[in-house]
């Protein structure tokens, strides 16, 4: 795996080739956009998708977990997808992963999906939309202007579409944008993706395979 | 049995008040029709197929009095239904038959539509999706019980379509919820109208009726030809540098259409004809499907009473009732099947000699040579077939949903039903059963879709949709025809200009302009599936590029250029058209050679792109691409290599980096027609068509749900792309159905995989010509110029990714 630093206010961060950030200094975790259950909610709206894309998600966490070993996952919003009201398994599920990781922190920033989030109540402590720490802002949606600090962000799902000679591939990205922040890209599996095109005093590293390369 | 005479008396009587005298193919339809039969009227437009349809339900009614709905009259375009209301009850009205004739289509208000359940009328006009969704609700039986006969109007339209697939399914249903009823088609000349008429009717007790009307009418097809010792451009698709000999053709005339392919054409025409004369802005129309309908119709009204010089349209105006006033139609571009130039001809009011004129703007030099053989093809007679589609399973999911959605339906009985459909005439139990298991568990039985629901079997054993959310959902989703989500596009200040597609306006920033409408528009912001927008002044846009409406050249027309290039070179050939490109065929066989029947021509050049071979075997644009998608693979399987293809009418390039030499044995390994389904699917496999063909087999099946233009948010939620529920279900349920169709709808309608195999079988036979000009051939020119690119590759993903990876760091090492 070849893996990317980054310095964002005064930290060291590691752009993963899982889709994920870690925090080497604060011993943390950082992933975007989870949406667990979404499958659920589709087939529950007579959509049929199988399951099987958030056991998925969620073995990919524990393969990190394993790499890492880290002190705490912090996840930036849109953790599930909806109301999970109707999908009770899938709330057992999610209670006997995080009982796995018994010592591990997990917390996870409110995103737009996370309405639903009293039902997970016990699996996650949630935080402030905005919250400071170490010099660096977290958020779910990623702020239309500069803030007061650095931030790390998650919400678009962004993706590039690469040319290479004759070959085009669509691949997610890390996009650092001109308003001084980090935007993820989305961790889970049924997820789909934003394409974000070159625009000034933005730099997108792309996810391909193993590894994170620079794009612009 | 009724005495002919007596029973006809009624409508020949009203014909002799008009001054018109009942032709015998009418008379035919008429005594058919009170025989109790059904069948297919097929005739030349504008020689009264309507009234030989419409004749019989209407002498019926006179003598058996009766209430409720009666006969249903279906049509593809619901911009024909106002027309076909007021011509039918013209005739009803002569009869002295005191029927209510209304439409119902997407736009007819509510008050109507419930007026029209309590008190239905006698006579409803209304198009397949609107018949999908009326049987979609409950009491259909009380509905549709009384009706005597459906009749749909151009019906070709539909046939070979899925539109045509879902019609036959609720007629299917109409036969038993009415029997006895009587189906009628109309339809213009096709090479297999038996074929229609069998899908049309379906199963039934007695053969039905094909009836000949009028032969064709004349038909005059020229060529605008450049001028003397001009250069013509050699590629190239808009056609504009004749704009002046169009113009001046236009000003010799009343009232013309002028078609294009495309709507990015029709908005470049449009415009380029405006900037000329500028003092024709009010008589200048533009036509196509993203416009607004209410435009569209002021369009179409404005054209029956003469008040436009010229109207620029695509196919939008391919369909329906003549436009007398036109007296002039013109075809910018080759029309690439001569049924289809027939039609566009036939819109045109009848000159008293008969005669329908046409003039055909070729857009490249080789476009000429198009146009001489549509005209040989024409007066020779081949007319190409459309071939009906079969087993559907997403549009048989789509019609059980709304069954379901109704009265719920019975297992058993709807199979047979179903299998009454010549679409599905030999649909086997197991797909049967797993298009229900699919409906009702999200797929089989045994894989993983818990909390699935969308239709259940009750305990009377009938199958019923779980919840109203649902049914109201699937009503709004009802239809085959799929595109690229659309946007609808509107002024800030309010007011609907029409919908664009999703990617064309994905691609601009605020602030960029286009050309929409035949306005200059600026983009200001895009909300919700709306993009709000501004007039602008700029003279520079970008012109939105719609997908589809590109048919490949037929191979009829195909081959009877062939024909045309042998006669040149014979030096027998005399076509005006001909002899205009005359020095760039000489330029053609001067550095190459010119294409002929039984031979294949192959020209390999070298560039700084890479190493072309091109190849052409004129096939048409869509066997092209499966063929280049096949040699690349086959190639790729003696040494890997990413290959970048392109396709056109004539033949195929395939480009690389380094190409094997190929000697005359290794081409034909190349070609050779054995292993050809399986070859084709592997290369697929690599490439993105299946993919991409599954988009619109997921909205018909319901497996992803679109919002609609410039309606809430509601839906977002229920969001996925088909590309992700492809993987998802590549990866969970690889068995399933629906991904097989989109292989096999890739094979057959994408690939055209029968003439594929028909062009190897052929070119297996064919002396191989092989050339190396030192530049691009004027054949092979609009191959390299017109590229679109479409990668295939035989190394693995990972392959790609890391020769990818190589390249971008190389170019990151140099910066």
């Amino acid at each position: 795996m070849k893996a990317l630093t980054l310095e964002l206010g005064g930290n060291q961060l590691t752009l993963l080739a899982e889709r994920g950030l870690w925090w080497a200094a604060q011993e943390t975790l950082i992933l975007a956009d989870l949406h667990l259950g979404k499958t659920a909610i589709l087939r529950r709206a007579g959509i049929p998708v199988p399951e099987g894309p958030d056991e998925l998600t969620l073995q990919r966490i524990d393969q990190l977990i394993q790499k890492l070993n880290p002190q705490r996952l912090l996840l930036l919003g849109d953790v599930i997808h909806g109301s999970l009201q109707q999908h009770a398994e899938l709330i057992a599920r999610l209670s006997a992963w995080r009982a796995t990781h018994a010592k591990l922190t997990f917390e996870a920033i409110v995103g737009n999906h996370d309405r639903h989030r009293a039902v997970i109540e016990s699996v996650i402590d949630w935080r402030a939309p905005q919250t400071t720490e170490a010099g660096l802002i977290f958020c779910h949606e990623p702020p239309a202007n500069v803030l007061s600090a650095p931030w790390l962000g998650g919400h678009w799902h962004p993706m590039a579409k690469l040319r290479a000679g004759i070959d085009t591939l669509r691949l997610p990205v890390f996009s650092l944008e001109p308003t001084q922040g980090l935007v993820l890209p989305a961790f889970g599996e049924f997820t789909g993706g934003m394409d974000l095109s070159q625009c000034k005093g933005r730099q997108r590293f792309a996810v391909a395979n193993d590894r994170v390369i620079a794009i612009d | 049995m009724t005495k002919p005479q007596e029973t006809l008396q009624p409508l020949e009587k009203w014909f002799a008040e008009q001054g018109w005298v009942p032709a015998g193919f009418q008379r035919q339809a008429w005594q058919a029709y009170l025989d109790g039969q059904s069948g297919l009227i097929h005739s030349a437009t504008g020689s009264g197929k309507s009234l030989a349809a419409w004749g019989g339900p209407l002498l019926s009614g006179l003598t058996t009095p009766g209430s409720g709905l009666r006969v249903l009259w279906i049509t593809p375009l619901r911009a024909l239904a106002n027309d076909t209301v007021s011509s039918l009850s013209a005739a009803a009205r002569g009869l002295g038959l005191n029927w209510r004739i209304e439409k119902r289509t997407g736009d007819t208000p509510g008050s109507i539509r419930n007026k029209q359940r309590t008190h239905p009328p006698e006579t409803l006009v209304t198009t397949p999706e609107s018949l999908s969704l009326l049987l979609s609700y409950r009491h259909a039986e009380k509905r549709f019980g009384h009706l005597d006969a459906v009749i749909v109007d151009e019906w070709h339209e539909l046939l070979g379509s899925k539109r045509g697939v879902q019609l036959e399914l609720c007629l299917a249903r109409l036969r038993q919820l009415a029997p006895g009823l009587k189906i009628w088609g109309l339809s213009a000349t096709l090479g297999n109208l038996e074929q229609a008429r069998d899908a049309l009717l379906g199963q039934q007790a007695q053969p039905g009726q094909l009836i000949t009307g009028p032969a064709r009418k004349n038909l005059k097809i020229t060529a605008a030809l450049p001028q003397a010792n001009a250069r013509f451009p050699w590629a190239g698709h808009l056609g504009t540098h004749l704009l002046e000999p169009v113009l001046s053709y236009l000003e010799d005339a009343y009232s013309s259409l002028l078609f294009t392919n495309t709507r990015a054409q029709a908005e470049i025409w449009f415009e380029s004809i405006l900037k000329a004369r500028m003092d024709w802005l009010e008589t200048l129309g533009l036509h196509h499907g993203s416009i607004d309908r209410g435009l569209r119709e002021q369009i179409e009204q404005g054209l029956r009473q003469g008040d436009f010089r010229c109207v620029v349209a695509t196919s939008s105006l391919d369909l329906g009732v003549d436009f007398s006033p036109v007296d002039r139609v013109i075809q910018i571009g080759s029309p690439k099947g001569i049924a289809r130039l027939a039609q566009r001809a036939g819109r045109c009011g009848h000159q008293p000699d008969g005669m329908s004129q046409i003039l055909c703007v070729p857009t490249h030099a080789l476009e000429l040579l198009e146009i001489a053989a549509a005209r040989r093809a024409w007066q020779a007679g081949h007319i190409e077939a459309r071939p009906a589609l079969r087993n559907c399973l997403d549009v048989l999911a789509q019609h059980l949903v709304s069954l379901a959605s109704g009265d719920g339906f019975d297992a058993q009985a709807t199979f047979d039903e179903v299998r009454s459909t010549h679409a599905f005439a030999q649909l086997d139990p197991a797909a049967w059963q797993w298009t229900l298991d699919f409906i009702t568990h999200g797929g089989e039985v045994l894989s993983a879709y818990p909390d699935f629901q969308r239709v259940v079997k009750g305990i009377d054993g009938r199958y019923r949709i779980a919840t109203r959310t649902l049914a109201n959902r699937h009503r709004m989703s009802i239809g085959t025809i799929t595109s690229d989500a659309a946007i609808a596009v509107k002024y800030q200040s309010g007011g609907h200009i029409g919908t664009v597609e999703e990617r064309f306006i994905a691609r601009l920033r605020p602030g960029d302009r286009f050309l929409f409408a035949g306005l200059s528009l600026e983009l200001i912001r895009v909300r919700e599936l709306v993009a709000y927008v501004k007039r602008s002044r700029a003279s520079r846009q970008a012109v939105p590029h719609w997908q589809g409406g590109r048919l490949p050249l037929s191979s009829a027309l195909a081959d009877e250029m062939l024909e045309l290039l042998a006669e040149y070179t014979a030096g027998r050939c005399k076509e005006p058209e001909i002899l205009a490109i005359s020095p760039l065929l000489e330029l053609q066989n001067r550095w190459s050679k010119l294409p002929q029947p039984g031979c294949l021509l192959v020209e390999r050049t070298d560039s700084r792109e890479g190493q072309h071979l091109f190849i052409f075997p004129f096939a048409g644009r869509l066997a092209h691409e499966g063929l280049a998608s096949l040699l690349a693979w086959r190639l790729g399987q003696q040494s890997a290599g990413t290959f970048s293809l392109a396709a056109n009418d004539y033949g195929l390039e395939i480009l690389s980096n380094e190409l094997p030499e190929l000697d005359e044995t290794l081409l034909r390994n190349l070609l050779s027609p054995d292993h050809l389904a399986e070859d084709l699917l592997a290369s697929l496999n690599a490439g993105e068509l299946v993919r991409r063909q599954f988009r619109d087999i997921a909205r018909v099946a319901g497996l992803i749900f679109q919002g609609h233009p410039g309606k809430g948010k509601s839906a977002r939620q229920l969001q996925a792309s088909s590309g992700l529920m492809f993987d998802t279900l590549q990866r969970y349920d690889p068995d399933h159905r629906l991904l097989d169709q989109a292989a096999r709808e890739v094979l057959e309608s994408t690939l055209e995989v029968s003439r594929i195999q028909q062009t190897l079988i052929e070119l297996s036979q064919a002396r191989i010509i092989m050339e190396k000009p030192e530049r691009f051939s004027p054949f092979a020119f609009p191959l390299w110029a017109e590229r679109q690119r479409n990668r295939v590759s035989t190394e693995s993903w990972a392959e790609r990714v890391a020769a990818m990876v190589a390249r971008l760091e190389k170019a990151a090492d140099k910066t």
